[in-house]
């Protein structure tokens, strides 16, 4: 195996938001929220690990404080890649069924 | 170390279906972000300004000035309504839509080319309307396919 599993992204809505991002570059934190369908604290938990990972940036914007913007860092990016690319290595390794 | 750690633990225990399921989810995820509806005021305003775009090319004076304060209130309003919606950069998925978009565009500017070879206007008046045409019919297509009521 090549590609890695990280542990930061792994839990599934963790994963999900990643995937989000890497696919709208910035999105709005309520915009995940309502696309989730998750309570407003248990979004807030899964971004906090990512933060604090140092895969998400958040930004309030000086025009609207109350909305907040989450962006992949590279590192972040990177990181999501590798966990996908572990992914796909893992399905790849086993025979599917016919 | 710990880090590390995990890392081993969950590469063990991940199975092949959970990591199907993993890539599953990532891209409902993703399909989500670019399915989300826009604003449904969005499509009349777009078509209505490429058809500007497009009889810009009537114009005989400024006309460049003309094409960019159309083309940049094109801009400006999408971006606008993009981070409105809080997604303001993800590539629809339907391909019709897409496909009618680029066919409303090469109309608008087919319009200039026309402009230059004949005199007349109705050419450009023409793909003018059909500017229009293409981008409201690609609206519905995309409003269809983000599952939004019309």
């Amino acid at each position: 195996m090549t590609a890695a599993l990280d542990p930061v992204i792994h839990p599934t809505h963790r994963l999900r938001i990643c995937a989000m991002l890497a696919t709208g570059t910035t999105l709005e934190l309520s915009a995940i929220k309502e696309l989730l369908d998750l309570s407003p604290s248990a979004l807030s938990k899964q971004v906090a690990a990512l933060v604090e990972a140092g895969y998400v940036k958040q930004e309030r914007p000086g025009t609207d404080s109350r909305r907040v913007w989450l962006t992949l860092t590279r590192q972040g990016a990177k990181a999501y890649r590798g966990h996908v690319a572990a992914l796909q290595e893992i399905v790849a390794s086993v025979p599917t069924e016919a | 170390m710990c880090m590390v750690a995990d890392m081993e633990n969950i590469e063990r225990d991940t199975t092949a279906s959970e990591a199907r399921r993993a890539l599953e989810s990532i891209e409902s995820a993703q399909l989500a972000v670019r399915n989300t509806p826009w604003p449904a005021w969005i499509y009349p305003v777009n078509a209505a300004l490429l058809g500007a775009l497009a009889l810009s090319a009537l114009v005989e004076q400024d006309r460049r000035t003309m094409v960019f304060a159309v083309m940049a209130l094109i801009i400006g309003i999408n971006v606008y309504a993009g981070y409105r919606t809080g997604v303001p950069s993800a590539m629809p998925t339907s391909r019709a839509f897409v496909a009618l978009v680029a066919t409303s565009g090469a109309c608008a500017a087919a319009a200039f080319v026309v402009a230059e070879i004949t005199a007349a206007a109705w050419p450009v008046v023409v793909l003018a309307a059909l500017a229009t045409a293409g981008y409201l019919i690609g609206g519905r297509v995309h409003r269809a396919s983000t599952g939004a009521r019309s």
